[in-house]
């Protein structure tokens, strides 16, 4: 197709600017995404501006980017004990989206992505968490079973595997605590900046009103690190700061409790220094 | 250094495949290459819409989270990163402008009557650039260089232009098309 004059309006420089409004912006996006020979020619003219803006501009201070960072931490580690803001990976279905360039492959190969890249990481933890993920992954019924819950941002997803995958995380094993049985899941805690990722393993389904609650030791006291159901694989939970010598997950009415409901204790895990 | 234009940074195309490519394998350090790519060009406009240095550094934090949580909306088959990032610095500085002039009980036009505390000028930052810079100087008719600065700096619209500079819409157009056509022409030299 001829865009002989569309490339002579000036338009796709005005696109490549960011100056054209709305609809003119879309209308060019979708056609820049069809024709390669216009597409050729406005990635020329995003070349030659982005060289111009470099040579009239100065790098900003590095104070800004860390200070983003920092906030991009801070509202990381914001979560919520509502089951509908924190982020959950729950079960594995091929998404499909139209969308092109998908961040995140479907839960098995994130499992897949994050037992390799464990075992890339962790030495002395290598058998305990090959076990783990080959247990997780087995479970294919459960798995199939549940319903699929993408969190509306993909990159909480993707960051939460980033997290896992980059050998700063802790590893605590939770095992059913005395008269239970069945229970166990995994802790991996990030002391440095207090991320919390819950990997659960074919957890016993609760009724309606109940819902499970994790709960760091700190001092002596419990503190809350938030709820989540038999069906949450994989779940960031609230930010833990300060020594935890162990995790111990009770069941609790939904929504949690503000003290653990001791007698309701089924798992605990030590902290290895 | 001499004055010469010098060569395009080929290498400039490279970084943007491979930041787009941290980008979508999820690879968080893209942020700290993107930052040093664009983060001149950012805060050259979030400077030359708030005009403020204060509220500039706040706008490009502002942009940079926005960049990180929308990373993955990204789609490179229908712009390139300079788009996206002019883009979002852009409307985050837009943005507080408006939200600024609404909670001053008078808000008359901002962008015009605000002195610029911080001055954006020559780069200091590239070497390879330096150069580039005095010769599109000398070179671009200095409306161009005026209207080509509004728009990519300035936030302001075509019409925008075309009112300020008291021009036809359409000519604030066909000068733009010319002026990027010098650019790339010196840039290939």
């Amino acid at each position: 197709m001829d865009y002989k004059e569309l490339i002579e309006s000036g338009k796709l420089e005005l696109y490549a600017l960011g100056a054209l409004d709305l609809q003119d912006q879309k209308e060019i996006a979708d056609l820049l995404a069809t024709d390669k020979d216009l597409k050729a020619e406005y990635d020329a003219i995003a070349d030659a501006l982005g060289v111009y803006g470099q040579s009239v501009s100065e790098q900003p201070s590095m104070d800004i980017l860390e200070r983003a960072k920092a906030q991009i931490e801070a509202e990381e580690n914001t979560t919520e004990s509502t089951t509908t803001e924190t982020t959950r990976v729950v079960a594995m279905n091929a998404g499909n989206t139209t969308t092109p360039m998908k961040w995140w492959a479907v839960a098995a190969s994130v499992l897949l992505l994050i037992s390799v890249g464990l075992n890339v990481k962790l030495n002395s933890d290598l058998k305990e968490v090959t076990n783990d993920y080959v247990a997780l992954e087995s479970q294919n019924q459960q798995m199939a079973a549940n319903t699929v819950k993408f969190n509306e941002s993909n990159i909480q997803t993707n960051k939460m595997i980033a997290s896992l995958a980059s050998g700063k995380m802790h590893r605590t094993y939770m095992g059913s605590t005395e008269n239970n049985e069945g229970y166990e899941s995994a802790v991996y805690w990030d002391k440095e900046s207090s991320e919390v990722i819950l990997a659960t393993n074919n957890l016993p389904t609760l009724s309606e009103n109940e819902q499970y609650q994790l709960w760091a030791i700190v001092d002596g006291k419990p503190v809350d690190a938030g709820v989540f159901d038999a069906t949450d694989a994989l779940a960031t939970m609230k930010g833990i700061s300060g020594e935890a010598v162990a995790f111990a997950v009770t069941i609790e009415p939904k929504g949690g409790s503000v003290n653990p409901t001791m007698e309701k204790m089924v798992m605990i895990g030590n902290v290895s220094s | 250094m001499t004055a010469a234009a010098t060569k395009p940074d080929s290498s400039g195309k490279l970084l943007e495949s491979r930041i787009v490519q941290m980008m979508y394998n999820g690879d968080k350090q893209f942020l700290d290459l993107l930052y040093k790519e664009y983060g001149g060009i950012m805060y050259k406009i979030t400077v030359g819409i708030t005009k403020s240095q204060e509220a500039a550094e706040d706008v490009l934090q502002e942009s940079l989270v926005k960049i990180w949580k929308n990373a993955s909306r990204f789609d490179a088959s229908k712009a390139k990163l300079l788009t996206w990032v002019v883009q979002i610095a852009k409307n985050t500085a837009l943005d507080f402008v408006k939200s600024k002039a609404n909670r001053n009980a008078q808000s008359t036009d901002t962008m015009a009557d605000k002195p610029i505390v911080a001055a954006y000028g020559v780069s200091t930052q590239n070497e390879d650039h330096i150069g580039l810079h005095e010769v599109i100087k000398e070179k671009l008719d200095e409306r161009d260089q005026r209207i080509l600065t509004m728009l990519y700096f300035e936030g302001y619209t075509q019409k925008e232009v075309a009112e300020r500079l008291d021009m036809p819409i359409g000519s604030v157009k066909t000068r733009i098309r010319m002026t990027v056509n010098q650019l790339r022409t010196y840039l290939k030299n």
